[in-house]
């Protein structure tokens, strides 16, 4: 029987996979990923007026989340029509996580609860176009964007086929300001009314008490 | 009198004929894009392109394309590895021809244009 060596043995530590880490476990150098926030979200907040105009509000930013509301600033009375945490934990190793919140008590929301699809037009030949919606749920009925650049879609097993590290650093994908762009740009600009789905109420006939039978 | 008149009409209708030539002569040097018509073609605008978010300042003369004003925002907010065509540029949430002119569009000193990076493919099927 072949005798190991104790001077050579080397110990070899459970691997982590990116894949299975938590969104909350930091599995990066946390300085690679604070100082990509800064830097982002730095930037981000210099211009905060001009992001104030188009109807997102900062609501809370301190490593590693930054929380933001979008408001649809075009119709009257202006709603608050989302809210969401950005998460950098792990960023830029893995994407940005974009979770759904409730924008007063920052508490998760469901897909049932966020009552928006995010949607965009997609061609689908002869110059016709269909609508797509991009907010998805999760099995536990999370909502999550699904876009390449989003956490979320990277680690969905459909998109398995279509790493982050393929778009990490390519012309800002990923990035915060891409994000809240994409965010913006399919959950608000579209907005354009109130839409108040009405029934038409039962048809009924109208009777005079006087000519009532006794 | 009488006569005097009608040599005034005469004269101004000469007057006439020669102004209207001179007109159609200037007009005709302003399409060559003559010198001393020059100061038209050099106008410079300033344009705040925001990238991504991040706002940048560009300079550009109104004749240039809109694609060289883009190029140019890219550039400054180091937003590299991806082709123009790649990005949208937008006034107003309305999708603007890149290959235009700036002028074609009216555009003036600081307006505000998003220029956004396409969202790839994803949604639900």
């Amino acid at each position: 029987m072949e005798q190991i060596n104790p001077a050579i043995v080397i110990e070899v530590a459970p691997a982590v996979s990116l894949a299975s880490a938590s969104a909350n476990l930091q599995i990066i150098d946390p300085a690679v990923s604070q100082a990509k926030f800064e830097e982002e979200t730095k930037l981000f907040l210099n211009s905060a007026g001009l992001h104030r105009k188009r109807g997102i509000i900062v609501l809370d930013c301190s490593f590693p989340n930054i929380k933001l509301a979008f408001c649809a600033r075009q119709i009257i009375p202006a709603p608050v029509v989302f809210a969401v945490n950005i998460n950098y934990t792990n960023y830029d190793m893995e994407a940005l996580s974009v979770k759904f919140i409730n924008p007063f008590t920052f508490e998760l929301i469901t897909l049932q609860e966020l009552r928006h699809n995010f949607s965009r037009k997609v061609p689908i030949g002869n110059g016709q176009m269909r609508r797509q919606n991009l907010a998805l749920g999760l099995p536990d009925g999370t909502p999550f964007i699904c876009l390449p650049g989003i956490r979320e879609y990277h680690k969905h097993s459909d998109h398995s086929n279509d790493p982050w590290l393929t778009h990490r650093g390519k012309g800002g994908e990923g990035t915060l300001g891409f994000i809240v762009d994409k965010l913006h740009q399919y959950g608000i600009a579209a907005i354009n009314g109130y839409h108040l789905p009405l029934t038409i109420p039962e048809v009924l006939l109208g009777i005079d008490l006087n000519k009532l039978p006794s | 009198m009488k006569q005097i008149r009608i040599f005034d009409e005469k004269f101004v209708s000469l007057v006439k004929k020669t102004t209207m030539n001179t007109n159609l002569q200037n007009k005709g040097n302003d399409a060559q894009g003559k010198p001393d018509h020059g100061e038209d073609n050099e106008k410079i605008i300033t344009l705040v392109i925001v990238v991504n978010t991040t706002p940048t300042t560009v300079k550009i003369n109104e004749n240039a394309p809109l694609k060289a004003a883009a190029e140019k925002a890219l550039e400054q907010t180091h937003n590299t590895g991806r082709p123009l065509s790649d990005y949208e540029l937008k006034l107003n949430d309305q999708v603007l021809d890149m290959n235009k002119k700036v002028k074609d569009y009216g555009l003036k000193d600081g307006t505000e244009l998003f220029l956004s990076l396409k969202a790839g493919t994803g949604g639900a099927n």
